[in-house]
C-alpha cells in the first residue's frame, strides 16, 4: 500500500477513534494496519499526539503550556531553545486574547497535576526554607504561565457560564450565573452559599489576579473588617502571645504547649514569630495526629462499631495529613475505597456506615464532605431547603452495590478464630432503588449526582463514579464544606449556624469570604496546610477573646451572626483535654508507650463519655459537655492520681524537687497548665495556698514528705480544675 | 547483576515484562496511600512537572479518549509522587514514569473490561514502545503545530477551539452549532488532516534545511 493510500484509509479510522464513534470492525482494521506497518504506527502516534496536544493545550491557549515548557528531558542546555516556541505558542494561537483564556484552557493540567503539582508549586513558592522545593532555574520563567493556569482552573468542567468579574483590590466580588437549573441533583437543589460557591469561581480578568498567600490573608481581613463596619462593632485587641500560643497549639496540634514551648515563644521578640510557629506546627507530626483525631471522629465517630479498624483508618488519615495530600484526593479515596479494612484504611469510613441499609452512608457522606443535611429527605421533601426526597435516594443509590464481608482467620489446629477483618466490596448489581413518598407511592431512583446521571448497569462501579463526581476538578461545594468546617474549628463558629449545614435556609455570615476561600482553596489544589495558614495568619485569628464595649453584641451563642470581632471561647474536646492533661502533668512519663498504645489508652479513657445512637445518621452523644467538674471527676481515676503523685518522671515531681524558689515553682505550674505567667495578684493568692496547705499535711506524713509538696499538689489540682484550663480562648 | 533504578530495570527486562516487575517489586497497589517519607527533591519536582504533558500524550496514545487519559494520568501521578524516593536522579525519568503509567493503563483496562475496549494488549505494547522511543520527535511536531494552528482559517480555528474547549466531548458541539453531527465530524476530521499535513511539511522543511 502506498503511503498516501495508507493515510487515506487510516485518517477516517482515526477520526472516528478521536470522536469515540468507532465500531469494533473499524477498531480491528485499525489495529491490523498499525501492527502491520511502521508507517501506520507512526501515523497513528502522530495523529493521537495531535489530538492530545489540542486537548492539553485546549486549542492553543498558550497558558496551558507552562507545565510542559521545557519538558524535553533533562538536558539543561536545551531549555532555552525550547522556551522560544512556547512564547510562539502563546502569542501565535491566542489571537483573540483573554476571552479564550477565560474559557479555561488549562483544565487538563489543572485537573491532572493540580492535585500534586500545584501543591508542590505552592509549597515551593511559599517557603523558601522548606528543605527541598527551592526555586529552580526554570521557575521564574514558568511562574507567569503557571499563574494563568491557576486562574483558568477556576472554571468548572461542567461549564459555568461566567460573566465578567469585577474585582476590587483585595477581596473579589464575583458576578456569575449559576449552572443550568434543569437538574435535580442534591447539589443544585440546595445550592446556596454553595450558591456562593456554585455560582462559581468565575475566572478573574487577568492572570495577575491569582492571589498569593499574603493576598488571601489580606482578602480575609478585608472581608471580615467590612463585616465589622456594617455591623458597627469594634474588634477586640490583639491577643497577647500567651493567649495566642495556647490557642494555636490547641487548634493545630490538639494540646496545650509544654512549658519549654511556652517559655521560648514568649521570650522571642522576633517579628513574624506567629507565622513561623504556624509553619513549624504544621510541619510536625502532632498536626497530622490532631487532624487525624478530628477526622476519625467525624468519619466513624468516637465509638465506632467493632468491625471498623480504627487504627487502619487513622494510619490512612495520618499519612494523608502528614503528606498534605489534596483534600479532594482524600475524599476520593474514602468514598471509593474497596478492599480489606486492615490494609486499606480508607475502607473503614463506609464500613462504619453500612448499618440500617447503608442509609447512614448516604447521610454522612453528604453531611461530612458536602455540608448537606439530607437525612430528613429520606422521608420527605425539606420544607426549609429545596432538597428533594428524590435527591436523597438518588445519592443513596450510589451505595446500593456496596457491601461488607467479614473474614475470619482460624487456627488450623484448634479451629479458633484468631483474627478477623472486614472487606468492603462492590457487587455487580444494577438497576434503580425504590422508595416510598409520604403519599405512599413507590418511586424509583437512579444514581444521579449534581445533575450527572450515571449508568445504572451492573458493570458501573457506582461509588467510584460518585467519588469522581464529588472530587474531580473544581468542586466549590466540596471546598466550601471543608472550609466552613475548618473555619469553625479555628474560630468556634463557622460561617453558617451549623458547620455542616450549608444551604439557602442557612445563609452564610460572610458569603463573599467563603466564596473567595473556596476559589483559592480549589486553586491551591485543595492544599489543606495552605488553608490552615491563611486562617491562622488572618487578623481575626489574632484577636483576643476578651470582649470590649463595642463588640458585646458579637455573640453567636445568643443567636447573633458571627462577626469574628473577638475570639469566641471554645471548650476543649475530650481528646484535647486528655492530651493537654498529659502534657501538663507528664503523667504518661512513667512507662514509655508508643503511638498505638497511647492511642488505645486515650480511646479507652474517652469511651466512658460516649454514647452511640444507631440512627440513620449514626449520631453520637458526648457526655462531656464542657462540664469540667464531670470531666475531672472522671479523670480522678488512675490518670489524675498518677499526675499528682510525687514520683520520679512526673512534672510535679520535677518542679517540687528543683532547687528553685517558691515563686518560680508556682510560675512553672502556671505555665504548664495555663501557658502563661501568673499575675501579681494570682501569685500572691497561690503562695498563700501553697503555704497554708503544706505544713499541716506534711506533719501527718511523718515529716518525710518533701516540704511544700502537698501545697503544690493542691495548687496543681486547682489549676487543672480551672475553667481557664478547660477552655480555648 | 544488581539494578538500582526502575529505569535500569526497565532497560534490562524490556517493556514486555514490566508488568511483572511492577507487581513484584515496585508499585504494590496498597502502597498508594502512603506518602513518601522524604519529600521529593527539587530535581524530581522539576522533572515531574515538565513531563506531565508528555506523559499525558503517552497515555492518550494507548486509550485514545482524552478524558480517560487525564484520569489515568492523575492516578499515575499519585503513584509517581509516592514512589519519588525510588527514582534515581540522572536516569531516564520518562522511562520511569511511563512504566507507572503502563500499570495504570492496565488497571484502567481491567476496570473497563466489560465496556468495549478498542485494542488488544499486543497493540498497546507495540504502540507504547514506539511512543517512548520516538518521544523527542513529538517535541518538534509540537512546535510545528503552533505555527500550523496560526495558519488555519479563522473559521476552522474557531471550530477546533470549540471542539477542544474544556469539558467538551464533541457530542454536544453539533447541537450547539445547529449542524448535523456527521457534518461537524467531517469538518473536524478535515481540519485535523490539514494540521497533520501542515506539520509534516514543516518537519520536512526543517530537516532539509
Amino acid at each position: 500500500m502506498s503511503e498516501s493510500a495508507l493515510t487515506a484509509e487510516l485518517a477516517p479510522l482515526l477520526e472516528a477513534l478521536c470522536e469515540d464513534r468507532m465500531t469494533s470492525a473499524e477498531a480491528a482494521r485499525l489495529e491490523r494496519l498499525v501492527l502491520d506497518s511502521a508507517e501506520a504506527r507512526w501515523f497513528y502516534l502522530s495523529y493521537l499526539d495531535l489530538h492530545g496536544s489540542l486537548y492539553w493545550d485546549a486549542a492553543g491557549v498558550g497558558s496551558a503550556t507552562a507545565l510542559s515548557t521545557d519538558e524535553i528531558p533533562v538536558r539543561t542546555d536545551e531549555r532555552e531553545a525550547v522556551a522560544v516556541p512556547v512564547v510562539a505558542l502563546a502569542s501565535g494561537t491566542v489571537p483573540r486574547g483573554r476571552q479564550r483564556v477565560r474559557r479555561g484552557a488549562a483544565l487538563v493540567v489543572a485537573a491532572a497535576c493540580v492535585c500534586i503539582g500545584a501543591v508542590v508549586w505552592f509549597a515551593a513558592s511559599r517557603s523558601p526554607d522548606a528543605n527541598q522545593l527551592a526555586i529552580t532555574p526554570t521557575r521564574s520563567h514558568e511562574a507567569g504561565s503557571l499563574e494563568e493556569q491557576e486562574v483558568n482552573r477556576s472554571e468548572t468542567r461542567q461549564g459555568v457560564d461566567s460573566l465578567p468579574v469585577v474585582r476590587h483590590h483585595g477581596p473579589a466580588v464575583v458576578i456569575a450565573t449559576p449552572r443550568g437549573s434543569d437538574s435535580t441533583g442534591i447539589v443544585e437543589e440546595s445550592s446556596p452559599p454553595v450558591a456562593v460557591a456554585a455560582s462559581a469561581p468565575a475566572p478573574p480578568m487577568s492572570p495577575r489576579e491569582e492571589l498569593d498567600s499574603h493576598q488571601v490573608v489580606a482578602a480575609i481581613n478585608a472581608e471580615v473588617r467590612r463585616g465589622w463596619e456594617i455591623g458597627e462593632v469594634e474588634p477586640s485587641g490583639v491577643a497577647d502571645d500567651a493567649e495566642w500560643l495556647r490557642r494555636v497549639s490547641l487548634d493545630l496540634i490538639g494540646r496545650i504547649p509544654t512549658v519549654d514551648e511556652a517559655e521560648s515563644f514568649l521570650a522571642s521578640h522576633r517579628s513574624g514569630k506567629r507565622e513561623e510557629l504556624v509553619d513549624q506546627l504544621l510541619d510536625g507530626g502532632a498536626y497530622a495526629r490532631n487532624f487525624t483525631t478530628i477526622w476519625t471522629n467525624l468519619l466513624v465517630g468516637r465509638r465506632s462499631e467493632a468491625r471498623v479498624d480504627r487504627g487502619a483508618l487513622q494510619k490512612f488519615l495520618r499519612m494523608s495529613f502528614a503528606g498534605n495530600r489534596p483534600w479532594n484526593q482524600i475524599v476520593y479515596d474514602l468514598v471509593s475505597a474497596e478492599g480489606s479494612s486492615r490494609e486499606n484504611g480508607a475502607t473503614n469510613f463506609l464500613i462504619a456506615h453500612l448499618n440500617n441499609d447503608a442509609l447512614p452512608a448516604t447521610a454522612v457522606t453528604a453531611k461530612v464532605f458536602l455540608g448537606q443535611q439530607v437525612q430528613c429527605n429520606q422521608c420527605h421533601n425539606n420544607p426549609f431547603s429545596k432538597t428533594q426526597q428524590t435527591a436523597f435516594w438518588e445519592l443513596h443509590s450510589f451505595f446500593s452495590q456496596t457491601a461488607s464481608v467479614t473474614r475470619q482467620e482460624r487456627d488450623p489446629r484448634t479451629g479458633k478464630v484468631q483474627s478477623s477483618h472486614t472487606e468492603l466490596v462492590t457487587r455487580d448489581a444494577g438497576g434503580p432503588i425504590f422508595f416510598e413518598t409520604q403519599a405512599g407511592l413507590m418511586r424509583v431512583a437512579y444514581p444521579r449526582f449534581n445533575g450527572h446521571d450515571v449508568d445504572a448497569g451492573p458493570e458501573t462501579n457506582r461509588r467510584a463514579a460518585l467519588a469522581r463526581l464529588m472530587t474531580e476538578g473544581d468542586q466549590p461545594q466540596l471546598a466550601a464544606a471543608f472550609i466552613n468546617r475548618l473555619w469553625g474549628h479555628f474560630f468556634g463558629e463557622g460561617f453558617t449556624a451549623t458547620v455542616d449545614d450549608i444551604g439557602p435556609h442557612s445563609p452564610a455570615s460572610h458569603p463573599e469570604l467563603l466564596a473567595m476561600l473556596s476559589r483559592e482553596f480549589v486553586r491551591s489544589g485543595y492544599d489543606t496546610k495552605q488553608l490552615v495558614r491563611w486562617i491562622c495568619n488572618s487578623e481575626p485569628y489574632q484577636l483576643s477573646s476578651r470582649i470590649g464595649k463595642r463588640n458585646r453584641e458579637d455573640e453567636p451563642t445568643e443567636g447573633q451572626t458571627p462577626q469574628f470581632s473577638h475570639m469566641y471561647v471554645k471548650s476543649m474536646t475530650a481528646e484535647q483535654m486528655y492530651d493537654s492533661f498529659l502534657v501538663a502533668t507528664k503523667a504518661n512519663r512513667a512507662g514509655g508507650v508508643d503511638w498505638t498504645q497511647a492511642e488505645s489508652q486515650r480511646q479507652q479513657w474517652l469511651s466512658q463519655f460516649v454514647v452511640n445512637y444507631e440512627t440513620d445518621e449514626n449520631e453520637e452523644a458526648m457526655e462531656f459537655g464542657g462540664t469540667v467538674g464531670l470531666a475531672l471527676s472522671l479523670m480522678n481515676g488512675p490518670l489524675v492520681e498518677k499526675a499528682l503523685e510525687i514520683s520520679p518522671g512526673t512534672f510535679l515531681d520535677g518542679v517540687v524537687r528543683r532547687k528553685t524558689d517558691e515563686k518560680e515553682k508556682i510560675r512553672q505550674l502556671c505555665l504548664a497548665t495555663l501557658s502563661r505567667q501568673p499575675s501579681a495578684n494570682e501569685l500572691a493568692a497561690m503562695r498563700k495556698l501553697v503555704r497554708d496547705d503544706s505544713p499541716a499535711r506534711v506533719s501527718k506524713n511523718s515529716g518525710k514528705q518533701l516540704t511544700g509538696a502537698e501545697g503544690y499538689q493542691d495548687l496543681f489540682w486547682a489549676l487543672l480544675n480551672s475553667n481557664e484550663f478547660a477552655l480555648i480562648h | 547483576m544488581r539494578l538500582s533504578s526502575p529505569a535500569e530495570k526497565f532497560a534490562a527486562v524490556g517493556p514486555l515484562s514490566w508488568k511483572w516487575h511492577f507487581i513484584v517489586n515496585d508499585v504494590a497497589p496498597e502502597s498508594r496511600n502512603e506518602t513518601p517519607a522524604v519529600a521529593p527533591g527539587t530535581e524530581f519536582v522539576q522533572l515531574f512537572t515538565h513531563h506531565q504533558r508528555r506523559l499525558f500524550l503517552y497515555i492518550l496514545s494507548q486509550v485514545a479518549n482524552s478524558i480517560d487519559a487525564e484520569e489515568i494520568l492523575q492516578e499515575a501521578n499519585v503513584v509517581i509522587w509516592s514512589k519519588s524516593a525510588q527514582f534515581c536522579e540522572g536516569t531516564n525519568f520518562l522511562a520511569w514514569v511511563s512504566q507507572i503509567a503502563n500499570f495504570e493503563v492496565m488497571k484502567y483496562r481491567a476496570r473497563r473490561k466489560r465496556n468495549r475496549l478498542y485494542f488488544s494488549d499486543e497493540f498497546l505494547e507495540t504502540v507504547s514502545k514506539e511512543a517512548l522511543e520516538r518521544s523527542d520527535e513529538f517535541e518538534q511536531r509540537r512546535v510545528a503545530l503552533v505555527e500550523c494552528l496560526a495558519k488555519l482559517r479563522p473559521k476552522d480555528r474557531d471550530l477546533i477551539e470549540q471542539r477542544y474547549a474544556p469539558g467538551e466531548r464533541g457530542k454536544r458541539l453539533a447541537e450547539q452549532l445547529g449542524r448535523p453531527a456527521n457534518s461537524v465530524y467531517q469538518t473536524l476530521g478535515r481540519i485535523r488532516r490539514v494540521l497533520m499535513e501542515c506539520i509534516q511539511r514543516r518537519i520536512t522543511e526543517e530537516t532539509s534545511k
